[in-house]
């Protein structure tokens, strides 16, 4: 209780309100703008915090990813067009209900699911925090190996359409993760030479490259859809409303904050699974596609449930659950932190603030997406052209601000380019972003181990959780391959 | 051409890649560690997660290569205008990379942001001054924020005339 206290004294300052309020205001822009989603939005923004205090800095890039997925609901609800993939299920009642003038009653349902499931999800973190960083201290290098390898499993499983592509995609996370300077031997490999390449391929450049430019390129071809007029007036729900957003709203929290626990699940998983169970528990499950509000409101507070509780496993262990987790982790590292149990013990004011700040940025999300949601309506009327362009922009100069580096503006380019074609080829991206960040971990992690074991690669395997969590990750794959239900989820080709 | 054909063809890039990146881990990095401390070399990871990666893609073409042929899909190849859009906006940010180290980053910025704008936007006079100013505004904002706030490093002009007017 007393860390709970001091975090939110240090939430409470004004510097790191005024971060936590200004990532929440990003974040929700990010969600509201179809072309850039919450990875690409946090990366943006990694530069500006060079400058600032670590706890300013993550609680700004925290709160930009959970501020976007309440975001996203807007232009899906009003426009018929996903501001990013946990929206993607939105969309079908959401639209719906909009087109029958209810376009509020959703927006409104969607706002208090998407408080209630995160505020849900941080108070599970709060009091998670201390059993798990304990368990954290208990496992040796070939644990967390094997459990970094179950979140690559689960991220490979329900990422694309093809379990194949996946699988090379988060391979090939991996490989472009090597280049570089060998961490354990200081020997340089596949650089081919180049000096710029020796301090490995720039984060920031991969993730705006391969998130960032691409979609945007990619929205380029798309044609902009009507809004749909809403006025602040018909957001008020009525009684039945209420009533019929409850449960809802209680098994959306659940399935958002323990779907977002485990490694490599992203939040459309919780938001799509939301939609399925309240389809099956509806009594009149003919609504569903035509306006129901339970359609609406399940999978808007699974997927913030999710994005809040996605916290958990990152501070405690360190180990990031999904890409923008792993972006999160980056800007860490790129502050001189290592979130994960010494961090609890290091530098407590600082994990504590964090925590305290989810909450407080959640109250802040409520109130700038209820009474100004014609504000942000209004941003999407600013033309197209100037937008992109200043996004873009932002995408350029914030690549090169990292190293101070011309190399590596050219390097965004190139992930851009490739990202377009990956797009175009139906492989998904997510699982490149992940393995990226994991593997200099993962590759550590099995280096240890190996080391300890004089090069027996069965200490892998026979250690009982190590061995376990191996089975699982193998176990996950399978699954994900034969399972026709799953095969659904995927066919929506769900990406960062 | 169909589907299939571009799936083989993409298959085939990526193979040769995967390939060619595990030959150079395996011929030109350490392999395997002796002395005071044994364990993997540099060249250990690389050269398995490229068998991996060419075991993958080999499958993967198979794959692509025994189901029946697909139509390939609608949005595949963008429409001509959109699709000149793209190249526009991938040749300015080439431009941007390529002159910024001469003519230093607010000039080339500005042109960056110019020519991204014109091509997405209207093409009026009207059209034209708003998008220079709004290209001048935004430089200025990354000047400032990112050059004197940030203490980033840009680039600097070479060029005589550019550097006596402070750019």
């Amino acid at each position: 209780m007393q860390e709970i206290l001091n975090g939110f004294s240090v939430a409470l300052t004004a510097g790191n309100l005024f971060y936590c309020f200004l990532g929440c205001l990003w974040g929700t822009m990010v969600g509201i703008l179809p072309g850039i989603g919450p990875l690409a939005g946090t990366a943006i923004l990694i530069p500006l915090t060079f400058k600032l205090d670590p706890t300013g800095a993550i609680i700004m890039l925290a709160a930009i990813y959970y501020g976007s997925q309440y975001g996203g609901t807007i232009t899906t609800i009003l426009m018929g067009v996903p501001g990013e993939a946990s929206s993607a299920i939105t969309m079908i009642d959401g639209y719906q209900m909009a087109k029958e003038g209810r376009g509020g009653v959703a927006l409104t349902g969607a706002a208090l699911g998407s408080f209630i499931g995160g505020t849900f999800a941080t108070l599970c973190l709060m009091l998670l925090a201390k059993p798990l960083v304990k368990l954290a201290l208990k496992l040796g290098p070939p644990e967390y190996f094997a459990l970094m390898i179950v979140g690559l499993a689960m991220a490979t499983g329900l990422a694309g359409k093809s379990m194949v592509k996946a699988l090379i995609m988060t391979v090939f996370g991996g490989l472009l993760a090597l280049i570089g300077m060998d961490p354990m031997l200081g020997t340089p490999r596949l650089t081919f030479g180049s000096v710029h390449l020796l301090e490995g391929m720039e984060l920031l450049s991969v993730v705006m490259g391969l998130f960032g430019i691409s979609e945007m390129l990619l929205s380029l071809e798309e044609k902009a859809r009507p809004m749909i007029k809403t006025k602040l007036r018909e957001l008020i729900p009525t009684r039945q409303d209420v009533q019929d957003s409850v449960k809802p709203i209680v098994r959306g929290t659940l399935i958002g904050t323990v779907l977002g626990i485990i490694p490599g699940l992203i939040p459309p998983v919780s938001s799509f699974l939301s939609y399925a169970i309240e389809r099956r528990s509806s009594k009149h499950p003919e609504k569903f596609g035509h306006g129901a509000l339970e359609g609406v409101v399940g999978p808007e507070t699974a997927n913030n449930g999710h994005a809040s509780a996605a916290m958990i496993p990152l501070l405690t262990l360190g180990i990031p659950t999904n890409p923008v987790m792993a972006v999160i982790l980056g800007a860490f590292i790129i502050n001189g932190l290592a979130p994960g149990p010494l961090l609890f013990e290091q530098n407590p004011a600082m994990v504590w603030g964090i925590i305290a700040s989810c909450y407080i940025g959640n109250i802040m999300l409520v109130i700038l997406n209820l009474p100004l949601i014609p504000v942000w309506v209004q941003i999407l009327r600013i033309p197209h052209a100037y937008l992109m362009t200043l996004i873009m922009a932002f995408m350029m100069v914030g690549s090169y601000s990292a190293n101070n580096s011309i190399f590596d503006v050219g390097l965004t380019i190139f992930f851009g380019f490739l990202g377009y074609i990956f797009k175009k080829m139906d492989f998904p991206l997510a699982p490149v972003a992940l393995t990226f960040i994991l593997a200099p971990m993962i590759e550590k992690s099995l280096y240890r181990s190996l080391v300890m074991s004089q090069g027996d690669i069965s200490i892998l395997y026979t250690r009982p959780i190590s061995g376990s969590l191996l089975v699982l990750a193998l176990i996950t794959l399978i699954y994900f391959s034969t399972q026709k239900k799953v095969q659904v989820v995927r066919s929506t080709g769900v990406d960062a | 051409m169909s589907m299939k054909r571009i799936n083989q063809f993409f298959g085939c890039i990526l193979l040769t890649f995967f390939l060619f990146m595990g030959y150079t881990a395996r011929t030109t990095l350490t392999y395997w560690t002796e002395g005071s401390v044994i364990g993997p070399g540099s060249g250990y990871f690389p050269f398995w997660i490229c068998v991996i990666l060419s075991g993958l893609t080999i499958y993967w073409l198979i794959q692509v290569t025994i189901r029946p042929g697909e139509k390939i899909p609608k949005d595949f190849i963008p429409p001509r205008h959109e699709g000149l859009l793209v190249l526009a906006i991938f040749m300015d940010m080439i431009l941007f990379i390529a002159i910024v180290d001469y003519i230093g980053f607010p000039v080339a910025m500005f042109i960056f942001l110019m020519v991204m704008v014109v091509a997405l936007g209207e093409r009026t006079l009207r059209h034209t001054i708003y998008y220079g100013i709004f290209s001048v505004v935004v430089t200025t904002f990354f000047v400032v924020v990112f050059g004197r706030w940030l203490e980033v490093a840009f680039p600097k002009t070479g060029i005589g005339i550019l550097k006596t007017l402070g750019l």
